[in-house]
């Protein structure tokens, strides 16, 4: 149970007798209609083990009723942080089910699904829903729900329903779980940006390694980076002190392009940068962040791209 | 030893490698498995081209199944539709009522595999298994068909609960638990149901087939149509006998009498409405002369779904309801025949218990006006039976006796039956178009159908009026001294001759053939079955305490479960309500019990938290508990720590001084911390208490 510093959940939510909804499906209607003809049969030929019979399958129907309740009930529902996503794509969310471990293996054939906060038409949704078809020995299940695609920007979580048919498919009980917090949405990266402006110290970095530029000799390029970039980038004979402090993706040198695609320059530049594994900064209007490296950096950037 | 094992996790490996059906093909045979068994009990009553077809349909699917080939065309599947729906009309000459019904389902179930995706499709073979085991039940309700239904039941509800586990290759057996418990725990709402649901009269008239195939009497008689006459051991009536017993030879018990014959069959001359109820019966006694005492008993009948009361022959006077309290409401529908048998105007699906006074040794009908019988009793349909009508005129053109003298024909004719080498048989196999000529001629050998049939035939070909009487003949006393008893497999066919200043005598052409069949007390059994005679061989004793247990098992079923009848069911519940239930009491008292139930399952789980919440309030906590015994141990092995010690503490200290082999204990008490002061994410104390129980101690 030690967990990694990050990945504690953002909100979580136990299932119980206030937020599982059942009712029948269309089979368990057609059971209904069955165990009436049967009954009616059993009646009019007299036949006692008939009566038996129909009330013997009425037991199990209502015994699964509960057992399909239960799959659900008792579960808690966690929610990891999610990544910010990218403009027009689908967003991972990754969702953790815990159950107590004594009847975890009757908690089958869960199926998750998201829907953007708030909608009310499940049916007509396309968004895939995921099968959790077992829960681990320990009775947790760990799955990654794909959220419905936003544009850029600051958005409520999506909602999450959780759905079973499990044991005998007669009744269909649901859960509807709109976690607290926001999904942000970065930009999409442009997809040929031009090279980093050259002006000012913003062409400098760290290790000597800049964008390749007309004139670079084949000695000075260091193909390695360059194709962990995909583009040529160059080693810098240059050992400016001031290089070192790191590359500043500007919001001024992203071009006078309106807001978005000048977003999407931006957040180009920033994979660039980061694929290189270079540090860099990110200047904004009313927003600096400091040049740094790294998985939790790039997130900063994102988030701040996404606020913009 | 450790070679041995490795050796047999190879070969067990080895085997799941050769023996890995997929999923799919392993649900599909599991799923063809359960409709055969579902189907097969039901293939002998089907017509005979449905066994082949089913059994092929099914290994075709398997072969299907086995190679992964693609399931049979449209074409085909609606081809072989047509097929079945051809014979079944064929078969019965329509597509409705009871028997067609039979036959389509169990097709249909087996023509659905062919378009059977194992998973998607479960619903329609369950929806169409749960109506063919119901179909079983028209034949028997025995002990033993309802533990094969019980079975297929579970079987169906397996192959559900499979197609809704989507995970890998679930085991089947794991499916058939789950399928288990559901019916356990649907179980105490089955027996409320049963106990308390309203046994009901059928709700609309029943076509003609409905009470057909069940076995003992019936309203005809179809000559040679019987291959292999089936005893069915189940009790017919029970009676008390005031006095001592008649002899056996006089317990003729009259049901239908038959007397319109088409050369195939024999139907009653009165159907069933031409009959007089009660206050005519008193005005218009039945002309009869008897002799000798009457015998008075007692007799209970239990539920007959058949409207005849086979009384002893003959009663005279109706019989009179008992005075203890049993349903008498079918007295309110007794009727009589013309011909002196006792019938009720609705099938009887409740237990009949009446008193009755018969007189065995009787004569009945005019005496000497011919004229008065109706003119069917000496009747026979043209050009059938040639042969019996030549035998007629020969024993009339040998007979020493006046042409007017029939009784000498009479005697006659079973002398024949007597020393023709005719032969008593319950498996005649069946007989052709002319049953008398095949009988008296051919074969020489029946039961008592055949016999009375072509004895009838005989004495209407040589103009004696004749008439066959069916019913129950003989019995045997109960265990103990018990009541007589009359089961189905007594059911016997006998012929009454009217004869010129006698009226009509009873004539029993089978004791001729086979005196033993109702002469003396043993009657003809068939032979016993392979584990029947191993047993008898090996302990008469045995056999005969394990015929007893069996004999008050099946009673307690019969009272218990297949004549629950409204009666019963009113008996149960009158000391409660101090007044005969009506159907509305029922439902009440129904309604009452489930909210009792649905009031049980709701309190449980808020008894079960106050109930926790009670016991953590008394000092009394399982975790705290857990952690005291935790701290009593600990101090057992050298770590004196403080009451106050909180679970951090413990765990600190543990650590410090076992070292690593407590890891399992200082990770138990830091999440123990969590479960009572952590806020989500907390283990179950459930969890949390089977851990411990299983914790390794430090040493």
């Amino acid at each position: 149970m030690v967990k990694a510093p990050g990945t504690s959940p953002l909100a979580s939510l136990s299932l119980g007798h206030r937020n599982v909804y059942i009712l029948p499906t269309r089979a368990g209607g057609m059971l209904g209609v069955t165990l009436a003809v049967l009954l009616v049969g059993a009646i009019n030929y007299q036949l006692s083990l008939g009566y038996l019979l129909a009330f013997v399958l009425a037991g199990g129907a209502l015994a699964a009723l509960f057992q399909t309740h239960a799959t659900l009930r008792g579960l808690v529902l966690s929610l990891r942080p999610p990544e910010p996503g990218v403009d027009g794509a689908a967003t991972a969310l990754g969702l953790r089910l815990q159950a107590p471990r004594a009847g975890a293996r009757l908690r089958c054939g869960i199926e998750v699904q998201a829907a953007p906060a708030g909608a009310s038409h499940w049916r007509t949704l396309r968004t895939p829903a995921v099968l959790v078809p077992e829960l681990a020995r320990d009775g947790t299940a760990d799955v990654t729900v794909t959220a419905p695609p936003r544009p850029r920007g600051v958005h409520p979580l999506p909602t999450l329903r959780l759905t079973t048919r499990f044991p005998l498919g007669l009744f269909r009980a649901w859960a509807v779980w709109t976690p607290p917090g926001e999904l942000l949405v970065a930009p999409r990266p442009e997809a040929a940006p031009p090279p980093w402006p050259e002006a000012g110290a913003a062409s400098d970095m760290l290790e000597g390694l800049r964008p390749w530029r007309a004139g670079d000799s084949m000695r000075q390029i260091a193909w390695r980076k360059s194709a962990q970039a995909d583009a040529p980038i160059s080693r810098d004979r240059l050992r400016d002190p001031q290089v070192r402090a790191g590359l500043w993706i500007d919001w001024d040198t992203a071009g006078p392009a309106p807001l978005e695609p000048r977003l999407s320059r931006l957040a180009a530049w920033l994979d660039l940068a980061d694929r290189a594994g270079l540090t860099y900064g990110l200047r904004l209007p009313g927003l600096t962040v400091p040049p740094q490296g790294g998985a939790a950096h790039r997130r900063r950037c994102l988030e701040a791209l996404a606020r913009c | 030893m450790l070679n041995h094992a490795s050796r047999a996790v190879a070969s067990a490996a080895a085997r799941s490698r050769s023996w890995a059906p997929p999923r799919e093909a392993r649900d599909t045979w599991f799923l063809l498995v359960v409709i055969a068994w579902v189907v097969a009990p039901q293939l002998p009553r089907l017509p005979v081209w449905c066994g082949p077809l089913v059994a092929g349909v099914l290994a075709w699917r398997g072969w299907l199944a086995w190679t992964g080939r693609h399931l049979p065309a449209t074409r085909w599947r609606l081809g072989l539709l047509a097929v079945a729906l051809g014979a079944t009309l064929a078969s019965h000459h329509t597509l409705v009522g009871r028997d067609a019904g039979i036959t389509l389902i169990a097709v249909l179930l087996a023509l659905k595999t062919l378009e059977l995706r194992a998973r998607r499709d479960a619903f329609v073979v369950f929806f169409l298994g749960l109506f063919t085991l119901l179909t079983q039940f028209f034949a028997s309700q025995t002990p033993a068909t309802a533990a094969f239904v019980g079975v297929g039941v579970l079987g169906l509800f397996t192959a559900l609960v499979n197609a809704h586990r989507p995970a890998g290759t679930p085991t089947l057996t794991g499916s058939a638990w789950i399928a288990a418990r559901l019916l356990l725990l649907g179980l105490p709402l089955a027996v409320v149901l049963f106990v308390l649901f309203p046994r009901l009269p059928p709700l609309w008239g029943l076509g003609g087939d409905a009470l057909a195939g069940r076995s003992g009497l019936s309203a005809q008689m179809e000559v040679g149509d019987v291959a292999r006459l089936a005893l069915d051991d189940s009790v017919a009536m029970e009676l008390v006998f005031d006095g001592p017993v008649p002899p056996r030879s006089q317990l003729y018990f009259r049901g239908p009498v038959l007397a319109n014959f088409d050369g195939r069959t024999w139907h009653p001359l009165y159907p069933h409405r031409v009959t007089l109820p009660l206050p005519e019966v008193a005005a218009r006694r039945a002309p009869a002369r008897t002799a000798g005492e009457a015998v008075r008993y007692t007799l209970t009948q239990p539920p007959s779904h058949r409207p005849w009361l086979p009384l002893l022959d003959i009663t005279l006077e109706p019989p009179q309801p008992v005075a203890d309290g049993t349903d008498s409401s079918w007295r309110r529908d007794l009727r009589r025949t013309p011909e002196a048998q006792w019938v009720l105007a609705a099938p009887a699906h409740d237990v009949v218990r009446l008193r009755a006074e018969s007189h065995p040794l009787h004569l009945i009908g005019p005496i000497d006006r011919l004229g008065a019988l109706p003119l069917e009793y000496r009747e026979l349909p043209a050009s059938y039976n040639p042969r019996t009508l030549q035998l007629a005129t020969d024993l009339m053109k040998a007979s020493p006796a006046p042409p007017d003298d029939k009784a000498t024909l009479v005697r006659m004719a079973l002398q024949r039956l007597r020393e023709g080498g005719y032969r008593y048989t319950l498996e005649p196999g069946t007989f052709g178009r002319d049953s008398a000529d095949e009988f008296w001629f051919d074969r020489r050998e029946g039961f008592c159908e055949h016999i009375a049939s072509a004895f009838a035939i005989l004495m209407r070909g040589m103009d004696i009026p004749a008439r066959i009487v069916t019913g129950y003949q003989g019995g045997e006393a109960g265990a103990g001294g018990g009541a007589w008893r009359v089961r189905q497999s007594d059911a016997h066919a006998w012929v009454e001759v009217w004869l010129h200043g006698q009226g009509w005598v009873r004539v029993d052409p089978t004791q001729a053939v086979a005196p033993s069949r109702t002469g003396s007390l043993q009657r003809l059994a068939p032979r016993p079955g392979l584990l029947g005679s191993a047993v008898s061989a090996l302990d008469a004793g045995l056999a005969e305490r394990w015929r007893a247990a069996w004999a008050s098992v099946e009673a307690l079923w019969r009272d218990g479960v297949t004549d629950y009848t409204p009666s019963r069911q009113q008996a149960l519940l009158h000391p409660l309500l101090g007044s005969p239930a009506t159907p509305g009491d029922l439902l009440r008292i129904m309604g009452l019990a489930l909210a009792g139930l649905a009031a049980a399952g709701l309190l449980a789980i808020p008894a079960r938290t106050a109930w926790r919440a009670w016991r953590i309030h008394r000092g009394d906590d399982p975790l705290r508990r857990r952690l005291e015994t935790t701290r009593k141990r600990l101090t057992a092995r050298g770590l004196q720590l403080p009451p106050s010690a909180t679970p951090r503490q413990m765990a600190r200290a543990v650590h410090e001084r076992f070292g690593a082999q407590a890891g399992p204990l200082a990770e138990w008490l830091a999440q123990a911390e969590a479960a009572r002061y952590g806020k989500c994410h907390a283990r179950p104390s459930s969890d949390l208490a089977r851990e411990w129980r299983q914790l390794p101690w430090p040493r």
